[in-house]
């Protein structure tokens, strides 16, 4: 089973705070429930992303935690797929000059490819989660 | 009649006294004891990534305050940003500043109004204290925010 997140490594709030709360759930799996569950970090900051680590950054929350990104065109085809978005928003008034909204919640995806279930990401309860997951495998 | 012009005289001394008192309050806070920080907190940053800052800050002056922030030791750049949901997708607005109303209180939080926090210029370790200069009414000031694990909130 797979858990997908879509977000940008440049995010301060709320992917973070998704990331942290994931790794925590791990934390609290059994080694065998671990071995059946994939969380994987989409990085939608295709603009940037070769400047940035997003393997390294999706790692720090859990080491087995997998962070990918990729062109529009691949991250576009891959977000198609799920019933999530991402805007760029210019701003050229802060440091970064940017920022990206995007859909704020992990979508579990069975073996098949099937999306079979989501929860609320940077605002998901731990123990619910931990729950849902349990349900799941 | 004399006495009538004294009992006028006497409310008018007595009223003048009030209102100048109140006005005084309001002119003379002072930002620097009369605004509390409680709790700051600033997540330690994962390498050069941004981070957020939080506090809970009340504001005990009888007139709204207007918080800008200018910068914090050992990071490039600090801003201040708000959280919010448009079109089921979490999105972050810049704003310039932050207002807090008379006796009221602002708290800054993961989702909320926050702290932003740019390209660290030094290696942070959990403990340390981020100095965050800002302007209250245009009086400078600095308070030391310690850097926490972002991980300790779900261990």
């Amino acid at each position: 089973m797979n858990l997908v997140y879509f977000g940008y490594t440049q995010c301060p709030d709320v992917c973070p705070l998704t990331l942290s709360l994931m790794g925590s759930v791990f934390r609290q799996l059994s080694p065998e429930e671990r071995g059946r569950i994939r969380f994987i970090f989409i990085n939608v900051d295709h603009r940037h992303a070769h400047q940035q680590d997003t393997a390294g950054y999706a790692t720090h929350f859990y080491p087995d935690f997998v962070g990918l990104d990729g062109s529009e065109q691949q991250i576009q085809e891959v977000i198609r797929q799920f019933p999530a978005s991402y805007t760029y928003h210019e701003d050229p008034g802060s440091y970064l000059g940017y920022s990206i909204s995007h859909t704020d919640r992990v979508f579990i995806v069975n073996k098949k490819g099937v999306i079979i279930g989501a929860f609320p990401g940077s605002s998901g309860e731990e123990k619910q989660i931990l729950n849902t997951l349990k349900e799941y495998l | 009649m004399k006495k009538m012009h004294l009992m006028v005289f006497f409310a008018l001394f007595v009223t003048g006294i009030g209102s100048g008192h109140a006005n005084k309050e309001k002119e003379e806070c002072d930002v620097k004891n009369a605004v509390v920080f409680e709790n700051p907190r600033v997540f330690l940053p994962m390498g050069n990534k941004p981070t957020g800052g939080f506090v809970h800050i009340k504001n005990n002056c009888a007139t709204e305050v207007e918080l800008i922030f200018q910068k914090a030791d050992g990071f490039k750049a600090v801003e201040t940003h708000i959280t919010v949901e448009e079109d089921g997708k979490m999105a972050m607005k810049r704003v310039e500043s932050f207002k807090i109303a008379p006796k009221g209180a602002l708290e800054l939080v993961p989702r909320g109004k926050h702290l932003m926090l740019f390209e660290p210029t030094k290696k942070w370790k959990e403990g340390d204290t981020v100095d965050l200069t800002f302007t209250i009414n245009k009086v400078t000031r600095t308070v030391a925010f310690p850097m926490i694990s972002r991980m300790e909130k779900h261990h």
